[in-house]
Order: C-alpha cells, then sequence, then structure tokens
C-alpha cells in the first residue's frame, strides 16, 4: 500500500500536465501548424541555387500551372480535320469555362496564337535593342577569330549581305520575306531559328495527336487548401459545362495540386494508420509477455504521455512541422514504453517494498539511459534542416515526458510491480562448450559483416522518396505532359540569378558550356531575346565605332544583287538607333520582354526575388552543368541529391558528436572499463547494420543514418541496464528483451511505411535494436560467464 | 513614260496572249464535270508523281532569281514532297497535317495544318490532286487551253490564304505538269518547272518514309 500522499501529489501532477498538454493541442489550427510541403523539410533561408529555384517554383505562378487535354469521339462518317475542329471548339469553351471561375487566374487554348503574336510584335518592334547587341558580339567574334586584314565594318557589311543571299535559299525566306527589308541583319529570323527546339515542345501547336490543349493557372499555390479543392471543382464544372454540348468529351489533365492532394490524405491516413498500429504491437508484445494481461494497460498512459509531451513540445517550438515528424513521431511508442517495462517489471526485493524503495534503485540507469539519449538527440537541434531540429525535440521532450510519467504513473498505483512470464526469462545454459562455440561464431561472423559490410554503402538522397508515390498520378502527369511536348530526349536547364542581368549573365556561361560539352545539340532559350548586360552596356561604343556601315553595307548589297534602296526602312532604324542619345536602362528592357509573356510562354522567363531563364536543349540526360554557371537541370531540382548530401554530411558530423557525449557520459557514470563494454554494444549493433546494408547492396540515404543514430541510443539502454545488471550479478532483465521486441516492432510497423524515407529509417533502427539485443544475449553465452541469480523470480 | 501608257501596252500584251489560245475561262463545277473532265481526270488519275525540278525564287528587293533545284514528290495519300538538293539539302512537306521542313541533318520544324502558314500550305493538296470537289469551295478558278497545253488559275477565296499564297498557277503538256507558280506580284513569286517527270508507279514504303511523314 502506497502512502495515500504520494499517490495524490502523483495524480494531481498527471492530470495538470495531461489537462495543460490537451488544452494546447485543442488550441492548435493543425491544418495551418502541420506542414505535407516537401520545402518546409529544408531551411527558409537555404541559400543553395537549386532550392532557392524550386522554393520560388513551387511558390511562384510556375507551380499553379495545369495542363488539360480534351478529346471528343469520332463519328461516323466524319473526316479527321471535322473532328479536330470539335476538340478545338471543346478546349476553347473548357477554357473560358475556366476562365470565369475565381479559383483559375487565367485559362488559354494554346491554339490561342494571340500571345505569341503579342511576343513577336514587341520582339520585331523592339529587335535592334532586343537582338542588335548580341548580334554584334557574335559578329565581332568571328571576325577576330577569322584574322581577316580587312576593317571591321566592311566585313561586317560583306558577311552580313552574304548571309542574305544564302538566307533566300531556305525554307524559312518565304514566309520571311515581307520583314526582310526592314531585318537584312536576319535578327527575327535568327531568333526564330534559335526557337525551333521550342516550338517542338508544345509551345506551337494547339494539338497533339486527338488532343487539343489548354493551358490554366491557378489562383493560389497548389500546396494549399485554395489551390486544390476549388481548382479540382473548378475543372469537373468546365468539363460538365463543355459535356452539355459534347456529350463524349474527354479529359486528361494534370497540376501540381492533384499529386499534392492525393499525397497529403495519403501521409495522413498514414499518419493514424502507423500511430495506431505501433501502439496497438507495443501493447501485444506487453500483453504476450506479462502474467496478468489485462495489467499491460497500465504502460499505456507511459506512451500516451510521451507522445502528448512530444507533440506539446514541437507545436511550441516551431510556426509549422512537417507531418514526417509525427509520422516518423509514431515511433515513440516503441522507446517511451521503456520506462514503463523498466518500472513496472522491477522484481521486489522483500514483499511490500515501497515504490520510492524501488524506484530509487532503478533511477541511477533509467536517468544515464534517458539523459544520455537526450543529450544525443539535442545535438540534432544543431542541423541545419528543420525537420531534423524538429525531430530532436520531439525524441528528446517525449524520452523526458516518458520517463516522467512513468515515474509518477506507478507512484500511484497500489501494486506497481508486474511478474513476466517464464519464458520471457528463460536463458539458454552458457554450460556447453557447443552453445559457447556457437554463440562466439554468429558474433565473429557479426563482427566481419560490421568490418567489411560498410565499404560498400553507397549514398544518395532524393526529395521525392520523402512524399508517398502516387504512380498513377505520376503516370497521368508525365502522359499529359508527353502531349504537351515534354519529353524525356530533351534537358531543361533554369539558369538563376539574383537580378535578371545577373541570370541573363550566367545564362551566357551557360551556353558557352553547353556549346562546349554538347556541340551537336541545339538550345533555346527566351534568353536569346535579350543581351547580357555587358553586351547593353557596350552597345552604343559598338555602334559608334561603325561609322561607315551604312555605306559599306549599301555597296555589299549591291554587290550581292539586291536592291539596296528597298531596304531604306532598315537603314532608317539603324540611323535613329546611333542616332539615339540616351539609351534605355536593362531593367526596362527585360520588363518589356516579361510584360508580354503571356500564357505558357510566362514560364521561360522568372522575374522575382531570383530570376531565371529556362533553357531546353534537344540532347538527354548528360553532365550536370558546374556550379560557376549557376544552372541546374530539372532532374537536379526533382531530387535535390547534392543539396541532401550536405545535410547528410552535416547530419553525420552532428550524429558523431552526439554519440560522443553519449559515450562519454557513459565513461563519466561507468568508468572507461565498463563504458567500453556498453558503448560497445551500440556501436557493434549499429556497424553490423551498416555491414548488412552494404552486403546487400542497398542504397542509403539521410534517414538511414537518422535511424542509426536513434538506434544507437536505444541500444545503448540496453547496454546501460544489461551492464548494472551484471555488476549484480544477475543475468540480463527480461524488460531488456521486451523493450528490445517492442522497439522493433514498433519501428517495424515504420519500415512498412509507403514513403521511402520513413520505411529507410524504421528498417534501419529495427535492425540495430535486434542486433543490439542479439550481442546482449550472446555476450554472456559466449564468454561462459555464469550469473549468480535470476532478476526477476 | 507616263503610268497610263505603260498600263495601256501591258494590257494590250496580255490581252494578245499566245497565238492561237482559247481565251481562259472561269471553271465552274458544270464546265469541269463536262468539256474539261477528260483532262482534270488524267490529271487527277496519275497517281504517284516524281519529277526534278527547278525553282526560281523572285523577292522584290533582288533583281536576280534565287534558284533551287531538287526532285518533287507527289503521293495521292501522303501529299507534297520538295526534296531540296542545291545550295542545300532540305525537305518540304506538304500533307494534311501541315508543313513540315527537314534540314540535312535530320532536324524538323512543323507548322500544324491548325496554323496560319501551315493551313495555306495544306490548302494546295488539292490542287497536286485536281481533287475539283475540294477545289471549287477554296479557289476561283480560271481554266486555259491551246491544243496539248493546259493551264489552271487558282485564286484563294480567303484573304489571308490569299496574301500568304498568292494566285498559284498550274500549267503543263497533255497529262505532265510542267509549271507551278505562286505569284503575289510580278517581283514577289516562286516559279517551280518540273524537268524528268515520272508517273504511275509507287513509293517503296522507304521512299514514303524519307521523303514523307
Amino acid at each position: 500500500m502506497e502512502p495515500p500522499r504520494q499517490k495524490w501529489t502523483a495524480r494531481l501532477i498527471l492530470v495538470a500536465c495531461a489537462a495543460a498538454g490537451l488544452a494546447w493541442i485543442a488550441g492548435l489550427n493543425l491544418q495551418r501548424k502541420v506542414s505535407t510541403d516537401v520545402l518546409d523539410l529544408v531551411p527558409a533561408d537555404e541559400r543553395s541555387p537549386e532550392l532557392s529555384m524550386l522554393r520560388s517554383l513551387a511558390g511562384e505562378e510556375e507551380a499553379r500551372v495545369l495542363l488539360l487535354a480534351v478529346s471528343v469521339p469520332s463519328q461516323a462518317g466524319e473526316s479527321p480535320s471535322k473532328r479536330a475542329g470539335r476538340a478545338d471548339k471543346a478546349a476553347d469553351a473548357l477554357a473560358k469555362a475556366l476562365a470565369a471561375d475565381p479559383a483559375i487566374a487565367e485559362a488559354t487554348p494554346l491554339s490561342d496564337v494571340g500571345p505569341r503574336d503579342k511576343l513577336a510584335a514587341l520582339v520585331f518592334a523592339r529587335r535592334l535593342d532586343f537582338l542588335l547587341p548580341g548580334w554584334l558580339d557574335d559578329r565581332k567574334r568571328e571576325y577576330l577569330e577569322s584574322g581577316v586584314a580587312a576593317p571591321w565594318s566592311p566585313w561586317l557589311a560583306e558577311k552580313t549581305a552574304s548571309d542574305l543571299e544564302a538566307y533566300l535559299a531556305k525554307p524559312d525566306a518565304m514566309a520571311a520575306q515581307d520583314i526582310l527589308t526592314q531585318d537584312p541583319l536576319l535578327l527575327v529570323p535568327g531568333l526564330v531559328g534559335h526557337f525551333e527546339t521550342l516550338a517542338d515542345s508544345g509551345f506551337a501547336g494547339g494539338r497533339s495527336g486527338d488532343f487539343a490543349l489548354v493551358w490554366a493557372r491557378s489562383s493560389h499555390s497548389p500546396l494549399t487548401q485554395e489551390g486544390q479543392g476549388p481548382v479540382f471543382d473548378a475543372v469537373d464544372r468546365a468539363l460538365a459545362q463543355i459535356r452539355a454540348s459534347e456529350p463524349g468529351a474527354a479529359l486528361r489533365w494534370t497540376g501540381i495540386a492533384r499529386i499534392a492532394a492525393a499525397s497529403r490524405a495519403r501521409i495522413e491516413r498514414e499518419l493514424a494508420t502507423l500511430n495506431l498500429l505501433s501502439l496497438a504491437l507495443v501493447v501485444i508484445v506487453a500483453a504476450a509477455c506479462v502474467r496478468k494481461v489485462h495489467r499491460a494497460v497500465h504502460l499505456v498512459p507511459v506512451v500516451l504521455g510521451s507522445l502528448l509531451g512530444a507533440w506539446v513540445a514541437v507545436t511550441a517550438s516551431w510556426a509549422r512541422v512537417h507531418v514526417l515528424v509525427f509520422v516518423v513521431g509514431s515511433l515513440l511508442a516503441g522507446v517511451a514504453v521503456d520506462y514503463g517495462f523498466y518500472l513496472f517489471l522491477q522484481p521486489l526485493r522483500r514483499p511490500g517494498e515501497p515504490y520510492m524503495e524501488r524506484a530509487s534503485r532503478l533511477i541511477k540507469p533509467l536517468l544515464a539511459s534517458a539523459l544520455t539519449t537526450v543529450i544525443g538527440f539535442s545535438f540534432l537541434l544543431w542541423s541545419e534542416l528543420p525537420l531534423i531540429r524538429q525531430l530532436g525535440v520531439f525524441v528528446s521532450a517525449g524520452l523526458i515526458c516518458a520517463l516522467g510519467t512513468a515515474l509518477l504513473w506507478f507512484a500511484q498505483i497500489d501494486d506497481s510491480h508486474l511478474e513476466t512470464r517464464s519464458f520471457v526469462r528463460r536463458r539458454l545454459s552458457s554450460a556447453g562448450p557447443g552453445v559457447r562455440r556457437t554463440a562466439q561464431l554468429v558474433l565473429a561472423l557479426g563482427a566481419l559483416v560490421a568490418v567489411l559490410g560498410p565499404w560498400r554503402l553507397h549514398w544518395k538522397d532524393d526529395i521525392r522518396e520523402l512524399e508517398i508515390p502516387t504512380p498513377e498520378l505520376n503516370a497521368n502527369d508525365a502522359d499529359v505532359r508527353s502531349l504537351f511536348g515534354e519529353s524525356g530526349s530533351r534537358t531543361v536547364y533554369l539558369t538563376r540569378g539574383s537580378t535578371p542581368g545577373e541570370a541573363r549573365a550566367a545564362l551566357q556561361e551557360f551556353l558557352k558550356w553547353h556549346r562546349e560539352n554538347f556541340p551537336q545539340s541545339k538550345v533555346a532559350s527566351l534568353g536569346d531575346a535579350l543581351p547580357t548586360p555587358e553586351q547593353w552596356d557596350r552597345f552604343p561604343g559598338e555602334l559608334e565605332s561603325l561609322p561607315a556601315f551604312d555605306s559599306d553595307f549599301r555597296s555589299a548589297l549591291a554587290r550581292h544583287g539586291f536592291d539596296a534602296a528597298s531596304f531604306a526602312p532598315f537603314f532608317a532604324a539603324w540611323d535613329e538607333e546611333r542616332a539615339r542619345t540616351a539609351q534605355p536602362a536593362y531593367g526596362d528592357l527585360v520588363s518589356q520582354l516579361s510584360s508580354a509573356l503571356k500564357g505558357p510562354m510566362s514560364s521561360l522567363l522568372h522575374i522575382g526575388s531570383s530570376s531565371w531563364f529556362v533553357t531546353l536543349s534537344e540532347q538527354g540526360p548528360g553532365a550536370d552543368p558546374p556550379a560557376s554557371t549557376h544552372t541546374v537541370t530539372d532532374s537536379q531540382l526533382q531530387n535535390l541529391n547534392s543539396l541532401f548530401s550536405r545535410y547528410r554530411v552535416s547530419a553525420l558530423k552532428l550524429s558523431s558528436v552526439g554519440l560522443g557525449f553519449v559515450g562519454a557520459s557513459v565513461f563519466v557514470l561507468y568508468g572507461l572499463r565498463r563504458g567500453v563494454r556498453i558503448f560497445a554494444i551500440p556501436a557493434g549493433a549499429c556497424l553490423f547494420a551498416f555491414g548488412l546494408f552494404g552486403l546487400l547492396g542497398a542504397t542509403l540515404n539521410l534517414f538511414n543514418l537518422l535511424g542509426a543514430f536513434l538506434g544507437v541510443c536505444l541500444s545503448h539502454n540496453y547496454a546501460i541496464f544489461s551492464a548494472e545488471s551484471q555488476g549484480r550479478g544477475e543475468d540480463p532483465p527480461p524488460s531488456i528483451r521486451m523493450s528490445a521486441v517492442a522497439a522493433a516492432s514498433s519501428f517495424g510497423v515504420l519500415s512498412l511505411s509507403r514513403i521511402p524515407v520513413v520505411a529507410a529509417l524504421g528498417t534501419t533502427v529495427a535492425v540495430i535494436v535486434l542486433s543490439a539485443l542479439a550481442i546482449t544475449e550472446l555476450t554472456p553465452l559466449a564468454s561462459g560467464s555464469n550469473s549468480r541469480h535470476d532478476p526477476n523470480p | 513614260m507616263r503610268p497610263f501608257i505603260v498600263l495601256a501596252l501591258a494590257l494590250a500584251v496580255v490581252g494578245a496572249g499566245p497565238a492561237g489560245a482559247d481565251p481562259p475561262v472561269a471553271l465552274t463545277p458544270d464546265l469541269a464535270a463536262g468539256e474539261w473532265k477528260p483532262l482534270i481526270d488524267a490529271l487527277a488519275s496519275k497517281g504517284a508523281v516524281e519529277a526534278s525540278f527547278t525553282e526560281s525564287r523572285y523577292f522584290p528587293f533582288r533583281a536576280e532569281a534565287t534558284v533551287l533545284t531538287g526532285t518533287l514528290r507527289i503521293s495521292p495519300d501522303r501529299g507534297l514532297s520538295l526534296g531540296y538538293t542545291k545550295p542545300e539539302v532540305s525537305t518540304l512537306i506538304a500533307d494534311s497535317s501541315g508543313l513540315l521542313s527537314r534540314d540535312s541533318e535530320g532536324r524538323s520544324r512543323e507548322m500544324p495544318s491548325g496554323s496560319r502558314q501551315g493551313g495555306a500550305i495544306a490548302s494546295l493538296l488539292p490542287i497536286m490532286s485536281f481533287d475539283m470537289k475540294a477545289l471549287f469551295p477554296q479557289f476561283d478558278i480560271r481554266a486555259q487551253r491551246t491544243g496539248m497545253d493546259w493551264a489552271f488559275e487558282f485564286a484563294p477565296r480567303d484573304p489571308q490564304t490569299a496574301s500568304s499564297l498568292g494566285t498559284i498557277t498550274v500549267s503543263g503538256t497533255g497529262s505532265q505538269v510542267r509549271h507551278l507558280e505562286f505569284r503575289r506580284s510580278q517581283r514577289q513569286r516562286i516559279e517551280i518547272e518540273t524537268q524528268e517527270t515520272r508517273s504511275g508507279f509507287s513509293f517503296t514504303p522507304g521512299e514514303l518514309a524519307s521523303y514523307f511523314r
């Protein structure tokens, strides 16, 4: 019988803490607090170019793009062109219906050439500003490389007239003949030639096969509720509207919103399932191992108290917490229950031994194991990754609350001792030489795996593994994008700068790198329609250096059979450009071009807190551009491997420091000799797990590393309790077995997760925990030592 | 010389026409189904055609024509293909999907039939096959015959196509097409003269793949 004062004090503290915690959670706006955006996993101030770009892409207009493809069924005796005409009409109607919906900011059928015409008209009208500086730069380079003795102006005039004559034999010449008297330098036809790659990428045609194409942009970010449900409703309504006149019309469409919504729904389901399953497994393990099954229910408050404390701590510390923290946090059930096991299963020294007396015997190993783990996880607070920091707080707070809850819960019940079943306590006799040799052989094999295997490990991180894959939506996305001209045989590059001028200068460097590395591949970029800032600055001087070009060019045109007088519009524009006294600012030039980009073309140039140009190249995947070009490929953006590799190295350093402190605290508490023996168990288990993964050819990521850290901290607890028992001449307590099995079950549940990184973390911890248990069990057998008495009679 | 005298002289020259030529007539569906039917049927039933050609491009800002040579191919099913060999190798394909230009390295550039330029070019296809049923709604047609020689002049009814292509003249002898002309003005036109012509055969699958799409 425990003293009533002790019981009521413990109850009061428990109820007060639980009430405060529940009140805090109830007051939270979970929709705002809990994020499913993978970009919330990385720091807001991360300055790596690809992440900044990805963050901008996700937050800006580019992420709101919806691609829609409409088809209509063929009718008996109908010609293909008539059917195509009906599809076009349906696409027009769909675009109009979407544009009228507040959830959609803009919608346009791709057959609408208005935006393209507007851009073309602007570029043509301002061709001498947009295109002449770059053209002069290219010709100057050719002139210098040719090494000819002729002066610059006559050489340029002759070259230009010669190029113009050759151009007249090209297929494009007939279509362009009306502009050639204004543009004999072929500035605009040259740009059109560059854009051929873009023209085949869905920007030129309004149809693809049987489908008529529509481009749209939602009003809100696809990662918010407003950018998902209302958009889906708008698309449904628009489809219903076109089906009124085209009953068989079919629609295929894609957008980030669809994938994000599906991912969020799946993660939420996963969160509930994993937490419940984890808790259930822990209770089942406990129920299977104790004599009075119903009394295992006393372990549930420990787990619940731990989870509540972890939720409160992490939500109080951050404005937004990623849902992955809670998914991974479900593992706490398997860890938190440990303290319940240690306290509840602790044998009585004498009948009626008071709780406080028993608890005081356990407090040193309990505090040692809890605090060393907390210290270890606290080092994760220095991580650059918010996810790792949040996990550090979640686990640390959860463990402290688990220990506190366990101490208080068992202080307020009369019978705080539970006897385990005999099979949990049963141990193999180490007397026989066969048993000893087998144990030694197994440990030796394990050591071999631990030594050889880690060298075969491969590491790779992919941000896409942080989400649950949605194969059917991804396949639909790829299909629809292919209708819009996106294919794997092309590479998309994004070149970034903090200003449009910086981005354009970087683009020049990138294009140079691309020419050297992929000389056979054509590239297209809207950047071709803009000079670099340097070219723009040099432009007035370049024009001044050509005072006689007018007459030189007239003579050259005549020599090549042209009527120079026909080119009067060009000469007038040339003279006007040369006579200009004030040159427009570079920013004005960019703004003018940017404002003419509508519909799908708006994704070719971005101006905002950072600016970038999109470049399309004909070649498939190849070497990534060097960092100096400030350019990344879309595949680099999709996996962010290089960025996460940096975080992995950072996490490895912090984990190493954390483990160093864990180890040091053990040496302080238990002395060097016992400390080494204690630390050898988690370290050996961890190396064995990595060795096993290496031999199995697994590719590991940041989350395997985090799992290893967690696994080492958990198995470190077993080593401490095992050493405590050994110090008292006892066998390792059965609570170690139960803890390990409960933790392995809990993490085994995580390994079933459809989120690849969560599965990786769960598998790693489960393997380490089971390995540590095996080492704890096998070491006494291998050494042939006999315990003096059973710890749990 | 005063402009009106030039105009009068020009009209006199044009009005005189070649000696013995019938005056051009506005071709109607009735005429096409009547006295012109044998010639139109002969031209329409030629099947595949392959002919070497010389193309002269006249630009308003250049005195001399730009001359290109190559091989013209017509497939009743696949459309028209102009395979240029000089001054550089390229292929221009006009078919029901629009216009496709293919350079010597195999790079293609497409103008869908839904686009303005592609649509105008696609309207040429019924001319190549003398599909009068498809031609009458699209063109005002004038026809002229002198012995074995004949000429058809197609003026697009759609102003946009008219400004893009101009007036199209197809002329020849017997059942052979000898001359094609796209005329926007006297100084802005394309003339295609065919030389060695082969007809009444089928393209092999390889030729279809190489010269058409």
